[in-house]
Order: structure tokens, then sequence, then C-alpha cells
């Protein structure tokens, strides 16, 4: 990428020299200054970089080996004690282990759903791909709260899934839908659905439908076809929407507090709870790191087992 | 019996005809051609054979059982595919061996079979390769390989050679045409390469617009196309515009522009007078700097030309003539042996009345 951005002076000054002067136009000059063109083209990604990730990640870091004083002040005398409070405090584990529980069963949930939409799209006709690609984009135009919220009416003690099948004489008390690791899940499969599908999607796009062809050729009916050949090779498609979907889920926040019960505590609502409501910076800034360290580990885990290579070369 | 039989096979996709009255009864063993441009409704004749895409009329019969209908891992068609189509993420052998695993054979007789065909295809030490560790050429062998592991009764080829370079391509043919003969085994063989097409087959299907325009040898396409389309689309060929002037038992002669006469052989009724169309393949064409014999006697046409342009090729020279009525003519020639013309010199085309094919001609 490096050495394309130094060749990209698009005109050589003896192509458009300026007729008048002789001389180049000014801006052909400038183009002409490599700091420039790599200045352009960089700059902007080190500058966000460096002051909206790494200088927070900094302060952060340095706000996890403080302590809180009286009434939300930060003590700058370091030590280690938020991080083993964090590891000691059952409490911690528990809801780190809760919160991979949900992203898994998030995850898993979110294959099983996709996976037959994202295969149509990819075998679908052009003219009809577009349009249904459409469809499945333009309500994530949709504000997360609103989708929230409808599911608020839809699983509620008053929801129409309640009314309707007590209406119906199926059940005679409401079921307890909402406020529970099952709404949870589902507002967070449907939250996460398109970054499972178009993975999926494009990977399996990219298979060569003579290689199906092939093996029904062969004696494999389309069941056994699709398991030994289409399967196989949507993988780094499905790999990819896992590793995301997990990423995007545990770290999620506003669905499991809209939507969970009290027992549904995800390690960013606590996270959440310990800057916003009990001002100890501190501590949420060591969970904070734990929580990331963690992530980075999980990635570099899925990486050594996975490829993610093999996923973004799909 | 036929091994492979087609009657009357239509295919129509909205209101596209693709294919259109296809019948051709295919013997035990023989290699059978299609070939015609894109779009002719080759590839789509060969689908129709695989199961892949179902006829919309016609019947498909394999061994004298009827086929369409039958999904295609039923009908034991072995199918050799353009891209090779070979399963990227199994081993050489796996690839070889995904067929005979939903036939229920033994383990050691897939692992004795696929060593076998590696064998066959001359590449015996690939098998705990993956597909991409192979070069074009040696992949389609193992497509090969797998496609007639399972004892097909048809095998059936869809532009295998197309994707290689010409030197490669050549090679791999002789070495197809050898273990399908060595194997015996019924193939159809499409593709758009006429040279191919001749080299390959003991019969040649040519179509055009989803019709079967010739059946035949190799022979047969070439020395009697049916249509001034074959002729146009096998060799290299002038067509000269005439009309038919006079005519006995078994010559015409056709009145070209200006009213130089040339002499045919009467291969089919014609009337005094019709329009035709004459071929000339460019290299039955003799130039001669004089005329040696005399025009129109014992069947030999000699006419007069000049070299307008020339190109050398190393084995043969093509030379770009015009004739005294202005109509261009290309031939080409041997270099062996002979003085090359350059540009302006007079030269006299010499061909023969049977070399000399004539068309129907409607404008």
């Amino acid at each position: 990428m490096e050495k394309a951005a130094l060749k990209a002076p698009a005109y050589r000054s003896d192509e458009i020299p300026d007729a008048a002067t002789g001389q180049e136009p000014f801006f052909i000059r400038l183009l002409q200054q490599r700091g420039f063109i790599a200045g352009v083209q960089f700059g902007p990604i080190v500058f966000w970089i460096f002051f909206f990730l790494l200088i927070p990640m900094l302060i952060i870091l340095f706000y996890s080996f403080c302590q809180r004083g009286p009434g939300g002040v930060i003590e700058h005398s370091f030590s280690l004690k938020n991080y083993t409070h964090f590891f000691v405090a059952p409490i911690y584990r528990k809801v780190l282990i809760k919160s991979a529980v949900i992203a898994l069963e998030v995850t898993l949930g979110a294959l099983l759903v996709a996976y037959i939409p994202a295969y149509y799209l990819a075998t679908v006709k052009m003219k009809n791909r577009i349009l249904l690609l459409i469809m499945l984009i333009v309500p994530f135009w949709t504000s997360l709260l609103i989708r929230n919220y409808s599911w608020i009416l839809i699983l509620g003690r008053e929801g129409i899934i309640n009314v309707y099948l007590m209406q119906w004489g199926i059940i005679s008390e409401p079921l307890q839908l909402l406020y529970s690791e099952f709404a949870v899940v589902l507002g967070l499969v449907h939250w996460v659905l398109p970054f499972m599908i178009f993975p999926i999607f494009s990977t399996v796009d990219n298979i060569d439908f003579d290689l199906v062809n092939a093996a029904k050729n062969l004696g494999a009916n389309s069941l056994q076809a699709f398991w030994r050949v289409t399967l196989p090779l949507s993988m780094p498609g499905i790999a990819g929407g896992c590793l995301l979907t997990f990423i995007l889920t545990i770290g999620s926040f506003v669905t499991p507090s809209l939507l969970g019960g009290p027992e549904d505590l995800m390690i960013t609502m606590v996270i959440a709870e310990r800057f916003l409501t009990l001002f100890d910076w501190p501590f949420g800034s060591a969970a904070s790191i734990i929580y990331l360290a963690i992530m980075i580990a999980f990635v570099l885990v899925y990486d050594r087992f996975v490829g993610l290579k093999r996923i973004l070369n799909m | 019996m036929a091994d492979l039989e087609l009657k009357q096979v239509t295919k129509q996709f909205g209101t596209f005809l693709a294919v259109k009255d296809f019948s051709i009864s295919v013997e035990k063993g023989e290699f059978v051609s299609f070939l015609g441009p894109s779009g002719c409704g080759k590839t789509t004749t060969l689908r129709m054979i695989a199961g892949f895409i179902e006829p919309s009329k016609g019947e498909i019969l394999i061994r004298g059982k009827r086929v369409d209908g039958v999904p295609p891992y039923r009908r034991d068609a072995g199918m050799v595919f353009q891209n090779y189509a070979l399963f990227p993420h199994m081993t050489v052998f796996d690839n070889i061996a995904f067929g005979l695993r939903y036939r229920k054979v033994p383990k050691d007789e897939i692992k004795k079979r696929v060593r076998e065909m590696l064998e066959l295809v001359r590449l015996p030490d690939v098998e705990g390769r993956r597909p991409a560790q192979l070069s074009g050429g040696q992949q389609q062998r193992i497509a090969l390989a797998r496609a007639m592991v399972i004892k097909p009764k048809v095998l059936l080829f869809d532009e295998p050679l197309s994707n290689l370079d010409a030197k490669l391509r050549e090679k791999l043919r002789v070495e197809l045409r050898q273990i399908q003969q060595e194997v015996g085994i019924t193939s159809i063989f499409v593709t758009h390469d006429q040279e191919e097409a001749l080299a390959l087959s003991d019969r040649i299907v040519v179509m055009n617009q989803g019709g079967v325009t010739q059946i035949g040898t190799p022979f047969e396409i070439y020395e009697k196309p049916s249509t001034e389309f074959v002729g146009a689309f096998i060799g290299q060929s002038n067509f000269l515009n005439g009309t038919v002037e006079a005519a006995d038992r078994d010559t015409l002669k056709i009145k070209l522009a200006e009213g130089i006469l040339v002499g045919a052989k009467k291969t089919a009724p014609v009337d005094l007078g019709a329009k035709v169309k004459v071929l000339i393949r460019a290299e039955r064409i003799d130039l001669k700097s004089k005329p040696q014999a005399t025009h129109l006697a014992s069947d030999t046409n000699v006419i007069k030309g000049t070299i307008e342009n020339w190109s050398y090729l190393g084995g043969n020279v093509h030379y770009y003539l015009r004739l005294e009525n202005g109509q261009s003519v290309f031939v080409i020639e041997q270099t062996a042996g002979k003085t090359m013309f350059q540009k302006e010199d007079a030269a006299f085309l010499v061909f023969g009345f049977h070399n000399c094919l004539y068309f129907p001609r409607h404008t």
C-alpha cells in the first residue's frame, strides 16, 4: 500500500507543463512531494488512532492503577488493588462467564438464523439480489433503541405474544418472556444478524457452483453435496461472522440493559455502573483493561485455531 | 444399443430457444464433439445430458434407459468441467475417491482404483496434494481421473482444454484421445475450437443458434460442409458470389463478377441462373507464376490475380490477392521449396473443380 502511495502522482511533469510560463502548475508540484501524498493518505488515520484510541487507552490504563477517593475523586496513588479485587470478588468472574455464555448463545443462534438467508442471497438471481440486500439493510437504519423497544412490545406481559396465546386459550397466565436471558439473546441475534449474514453471503457467493454440480455428477445428492462441498467451503465466512458476532455481543450494553432481567448482567453493564453510578473510575478502568486483555487473548487464540488470514482472504 | 441417445431434445429459457430438436445416437466407445460458436447451445445440451438442466421437450436415453427427469447423481455420466471444478478443500486422493464413496466401494478397492486412475492419467505421485498445488494441465488430468474412476456410462467434457495454453492444450489433446481409446469410453466433447474437434472426434456435431447444422466425421464436415455456415465456421475459406452459367452431368460453370467463370464439381442439383456462393478453401489453391494449364480444361481452374499483400508465418505464407474482377481471395501456401511472391506480382490461382463448393444464395 505504501508503494502505491509513493507512486501516486498521476501526472508527470513532462506531460503537463504550464503553457504560459513553462513551469509546472502548483498542484502538480505539490503532488510530486512524496511527503505531501503520504501525509494526505495516512495523516488522518494516524491522527485518529493517536488522539481517539491511543491517548484515551493510556489514560484509562493510568486510572486503573489509581484509587477512588471520597466523592469519586481520583487519587493518584499507584496500586494494583483494583486488579486484585476484580479477580478476588466472585461476582466479576460470574459476570464474565455469563457474558461469554450469552455471546456464545447469540453466535450460535445468529449462525442458525443467518445461514439460510445468506445462502439464498448468494444463489438467487442477480436482479432479485439487490432488492433482498436492501430489504436486509434498511431495517438496520432504525435506531437500536427502537428495535429493542419493539421487542418489549412483542414479548412483554401485555405484548402481542402473550395477548394472543391467552386469547386462544393456549396459556392462562402470561409467560415471562421479557427481562430474561431469552429476550436478551433474541434481541442480540436480531441486532447482529447482518454481521453474520454478510460474511457468509460473500463466501458462498464466491463458491464456484460447478463444484456443487461436480459433486452431484459424482453421485452425491443435494444434501450430501451441501455437506461435503458447500458447507466446508463456506467455513471462512462462518468463522468470520462468528468472530464478529461474538465480539460485538460480548461487548453489548443497550440490549441486555433493556431486555435483560437482574440476573442477566453483562461485563459492560458492570463497567458502566462503576463509571456512571458509583463514580469509581479507577475500578471501572481496571475492569475495562481486563476485559480488553481477555478479548485480545481470545482473538489471538481464535487466530491460532481458525486462522484470521484465511477469513480475511475470503 | 446406442450408449447415448437424444431424441428431439429442446430447451427453452423464457422466450429464448437455446436448443431445438437435437437428435443424435452415439455408439459405444464413440467420441463425439459438439462444435459451434459461443451461445450455440452446445454447453446447454451437455448439461442436459449431465442432468444439471432439464430439457423442455424430448428424451435423453443412456444405454436405453430414459434419464431426463432423473437427478444428476443417478445418471452415471461423468463430467469434466472447463474450470476443472476440483474440490479445493480436499486432497487429490479425496477428490478422485469422492464418487467411489457414494458407490459404497470398500476402502481397499477405493485405494486401488484411485491409484490405477492416477497411473492412467500419468500422475502417480500427487495423491497427497491439494488441487491448488498442481498446474492447470495436472488439475485437468485429475479432473479426468475423478470423472473416469466411477466408470460412468458416458463421459462428458465441457471445453476441458480451453483454460490451458496452446502447447499444453495440444499435448493434453493427444493424451486425452489415447486414454479415451484405451478405456473405450463413450465421450461427448463440447468445444468451440475446430482443430480440437477435428483432431479428437469420431463424429462432429456442428451447432448454430440452438440447432444441429451437420453431423458427420471430421472428413465429411471439412470436405462436404452441408451449409455455408459449416463451411465458414470450419477452416479458412474464400466465399465468392456468382450465378450458375452452365451445367452438365458432373460439372457446373459458375459466373463470378465481370464474367469470370469457375468450374465446380456438381454435388447437388441446381438450376441454371441460380444465385450461388462459391467456397474455396484457402489452402487448396496453388499459386503459380505462369499458367501451366488452360483454364477450365481437365477439371482445373486457372485464374489470374495480383498479390496485394502477404504475411510470412514460418511454415506457411498467407497471400491476399485481388482477381481481375476486383474480388479478394485469400491463399495459404506452404513455404517449403517455393519462391515467395512479392507485392504486385501476378499469380495464377490453380484449383481443381472438386475444391470448389457452392451453396445457394438468397441475397
